[in-house]
């Protein structure tokens, strides 16, 4: 109990004389922010409110949003070959699984948070994968076990998710005919279910394929009021997707388009983000056959609005690494912390989130240097303004090891 | 030994007598690992020097203002003041880094190319959990598109293993990444030939889900075992037959010299040739290098005890993800762990990971390879590398950037073999050199240049021609990453 008290954001804290990029605003080179209530309160010139704890940045500390990853499984997996240890992926045979919803399997406990949030994530978008509507996305915050907001850390589901290409063959019908046909016809379903609710539920109408849990998933996303991600690689089915969606109506992210630089300028008129994974810069399916290190950069270039995602959940603390690749391969440097922050909280429907701003919850981070440079470190983690810890399990055997081996 | 055996095959060797003797048969050759193809890597031709850039020179060594120096393929030069004759081609490398080429000591590329189809999937010989007799080199494809990637990251020599379905996975081949259209023509020349060997859950899931043997983890070690110990029968079967071939040929050599010496008898006869036990034979020998694929310090141990009585030695335990556990033993033995950066939990045995797994075996003296196991991973060995140190600085082991360049060049080379020829830039070795407009540990540093042997490979800004077949006729030109 003495601990959790000690947890609460009562006392109001402030980061004193830091580089700040604020990711909706100016960068402010050296300045404070206030956090209070876990929220941020006043950014750049302030004056400390008595009682206050001051956190002093060093030379070369940079204070950033915390990360966000937005394509993953964490919280659903723990082992990903062990299937009593993976939820993520579950056994099912049918293709529409819109009905899953991660809160009934999530662990914020987890193994792999800790290990994330020690690389500056804060949260995730974690999801199921397998069919090809796969089921829905959760927003997950990185809070760890101690923290007053254990039990909360995770919100209402906040998009679905679905695949078009060679994924979505595979899990139906071996044929993109017979998967893009299915996730089509489901959607036709689900407005027609929306419009005749009543007497779908009498049994007196015309019966979907699909159960009734599955289209009520699904109404949100034919209402406007949840995104449908759908996964997609050639360019072909990018285009396809794209034209889909804007006659039934749905509001789309992108996922993945390893091509979508050929239809870069069709992606930014549809006014649909995409979530790029980087490091997939090799055509290792044809539906890639023409993937570019450089895709992110060019879908920017053409006006996209572009996430950067890891697709891990073990190795999601990568997603710093995977930025920094990014501008490596062209990314603008003043808008790759925006693709891992504040788009993503946009694209979910998180408000307030991902920025260092007046209002703005206060998920923070303050890094050794660089927050993209492996030689970086993660120095504090502050999630709804509370302060978490940075060790965790792995860092914990490493300490028990070298303990050991330098006692022999 | 080999030279005497592989005389008494060639005919010109012989002192040939007039029809008396019958013509000998003599021993099977065993397939060696610098045995002639018909497109042999040859060092390029030509002189050349990097000027001017920091060299980190791979024995821990950091030269600012360094130059390096090539002539006919080998390095001729290294330091801070070298002479640079005035009509030699240099490369402006000032402002930039200068390491060995990275070797990586486990890739599957080639055999799991891209695109990830079942008509490329060639690396595990999933029939039998024991199949020493196949070679990776046999269905490596060399326009994996993988390969120039992998180069453009700064890698220069890989290890190709077989994959880890089996108990014993087959021979893998050490290939330098120059473009050529075999496999074979790639060899590195004289290097080794490794076993690829696997510990814990993937033989015993393979097959355990076939209903075959071995189903557990103390199958996976009855067939070790079993194919260790029928490979020594076969060796020693071997090297009596050869003992009495000698024995015989003497006589053999006499006859032919003096007609009134006595006749030979008959020509002892060879044992039947078994690829499989042959492998593991010459792996007893010493001649064949074992790699074994072990997640777990307890099963890494397992693995030594049964060296010591099968009569094998380890050379390097790969994605040892607990060798940080006991590194002091492998210190002590002098066995390499191939480990990457911090990939983790997709298996049990690879649950209890540390990024800091290489630190810790580097500063206890052990010898750390940061290995991919990706066609994707290969593209940013330094990049893992640079994620091994940071770890190890959280935790107060301090390694800096000349120390470090070794668990991607020297280290990796020692393990397979290759050492005296690359690995580090040293007077009279392979010109295998990178340049980097960048500290190679930054995130932001990309290679500039990559020679190999001497050969320009990879030249950034010159629009460079994709080497795969396979990307021929897109669209669109790539630039490097």
């Amino acid at each position: 109990m003495i601990e959790v008290l000690l947890l609460l954001p009562a006392i109001d804290l402030v980061f004193v004389d830091c580089e700040i990029r604020t990711v909706c605003c100016a960068d402010v080179p050296r300045g404070s922010v206030l956090v209070s209530d876990g929220v941020i309160k006043e950014v750049g010139d302030i004056v400390p409110p008595e009682g206050a704890e001051l956190i002093r940045c060093q030379q070369g500390d940079v204070l950033t949003p915390g990360l966000i990853e937005a394509d993953s499984t964490l919280g659903l997996s723990e082992i990903l070959l062990e299937p009593l240890s993976n939820d993520a992926v579950p056994a099912l045979a049918q293709p529409i699984r819109a009905h899953l919803d991660p809160r009934d399997a999530l662990d914020p406990r987890s193994t792999l948070v800790g290990v994330a949030r020690s690389h500056g994530v804060t949260s995730v978008v974690t999801m199921p994968s397998g069919g090809v509507v796969e089921g829905r996305a959760v927003w997950m915050d990185l809070v760890d076990e101690r923290s007053r907001y254990i039990d909360t850390a995770y919100g209402e589901p906040s998009a679905l998710s679905a695949h078009a290409g060679q994924q979505g063959g595979q899990a139906y019908g071996m044929s993109r005919l017979s998967a893009f046909g299915v996730l089509r016809n489901f959607f036709e379903d689900v407005v027609y279910y929306r419009r005749n609710k009543t007497a779908f539920l009498r049994n007196d109408v015309y019966q979907t394929v699909v159960s009734r849990p599955d289209l009520d998933a699904a109404v949100p996303v034919t209402t406007g009021d949840m995104p449908l991600l759908v996964e997609a690689h050639r360019a072909a089915d990018i285009t396809r997707v794209l034209n889909w969606a804007n006659e039934a109506k749905i509001e789309l992210i992108l996922v993945g388009a390893s091509e979508g630089h050929l239809v870069a300028e069709e992606i930014a008129l549809a006014e649909v983000p995409v979530v790029v994974h980087p490091f997939e810069n090799l055509p290792a399916q044809f539906e890639r056959r023409q993937v570019r290190t450089d895709n992110a950069a060019r879908l920017e270039a053409a006006g996209v609005r572009v996430m950067i995602a890891t697709r891990s959940a073990h190795n999601a603390g990568n997603l710093r690494f995977v930025v920094g690749n990014a501008i490596r391969a062209g990314f603008p440097e003043a808008r790759a912390l925006e693709a891992v922050t504040a788009r993503v909280a946009e694209a979910y429907g998180q408000e307030a989130l991902g920025v260092v701003q007046a209002g703005a919850r206060a998920d923070l981070v303050l890094w050794s240097g660089d927050p993209f440079q492996p030689s970086t470190e993660a120095k504090l983690v502050l999630i709804r303004g509370e302060r978490q810890t940075t060790d965790n399990r792995q860092r914990r055997l490493a300490e028990r090891y070298i303990e050991r081996l330098e006692a022999r | 030994m080999r030279r005497v055996l592989l005389c008494a095959l060639l005919s010109g060797c012989v002192s040939s007598s007039p029809g008396a003797l019958p013509p000998i048969k003599g021993p099977a050759q065993a397939r060696s690992a610098d045995a002639d193809v018909l497109e042999p890597l040859r060092p390029a031709s030509g002189r050349f020097a990097l000027v001017g850039g920091t060299i980190l020179d791979g024995l821990g060594g950091r030269i600012e203002g360094g130059t390096v120096l090539v002539e006919d393929g080998r390095i001729t030069a290294v330091g801070p003041e070298v002479d640079v004759p005035s009509e030699m081609r240099t490369y402006d490398a000032r402002g930039q880094f200068i390491t060995p080429g990275i070797v990586d000591t486990h890739s599957h590329m080639g055999v799991y190319p891209v695109p990830f189809v079942p008509a490329h999937a060639d690396g595990n010989e999933l029939t039998d959990p024991t199949t020493p007799y196949v070679f990776s080199e046999h269905a490596f494809w060399p326009q994996d598109p993988a390969l120039q990637a992998a180069v453009i990251g700064g890698v220069t020599t890989i290890q190709v293993l077989p994959g880890s379905g089996n108990v014993i996975g087959g021979r893998s081949v050490v290939l330098k990444l120059r473009p050529r259209r075999a496999a074979r023509a790639m060899r590195f020349p004289g290097a080794p030939f490794g076993l690829k060997m696997a510990c814990g859950e993937n033989p015993k899931r393979v097959y355990g889900e076939k209903g075959r043997q071995p189903g557990s983890r103390m199958g996976n070690i009855y067939k070790l075992r079993q194919a260790f110990i029928e490979a020594q029968a076969y060796r020693r079967a071997q090297r009596e037959y050869r003992d009495e071939f000698e024995a015989w040929k003497k006589k053999h050599d006499a006859a032919a010299e003096d007609p009134k010496a006595p006749r030979p008898g008959e020509e002892p006869k060879s044992p039947k040739r078994d690829l499989g036990k042959e492998t593991l034979a010459q792996v007893l020998e010493g001649d064949i290098r074992v790699h074994i694929h072990c997640y777990r310090a307890d099963e890494m141990l397992q693995m030594i005890a049964l060296g010591d009585e099968l009569g094998y030695q380890v050379t390097a335990f790969h994605h040892a993800v607990e060798a940080y556990k006991i590194a002091d033993v492998l210190a002590e033995r002098g066995i390499h762990a191939a480990v990457w950066a911090d990939w983790w939990g997709f298996k049990v045995e690879a649950y209890d990971s540390t990024e800091a797994n290489a630190a810790i075996l580097s500063k206890l003296g052990g010898k750390p390879n940061i290995h991919s196991d990706s066609p994707i991973g290969v593209q940013r060995l330094n990049q893992e590398a640079a994620k091994a140190m940071a770890a190890g600085r959280h935790h107060g082991l301090e390694t800096g950037p000349a120390e470090a360049i070794q668990w991607l060049t020297k280290n990796p080379a020692e393990a397979l073999g290759v050492l005296e020829q690359t690995g580090t830039l040293e007077v009279g070795k392979m010109a295998d050199i990178v340049s980097w407009d960048a500290d190679p540990f930054s995130i932001y540093a990309k290679t500039t240049r990559v020679f190999i042997d001497g050969e320009l490979v990879f030249d950034r800004g010159r629009s460079d021609e994709r080497w795969s077949d396979f990307l021929v006729g897109s669209e669109v030109e790539e630039d490097a990453p």
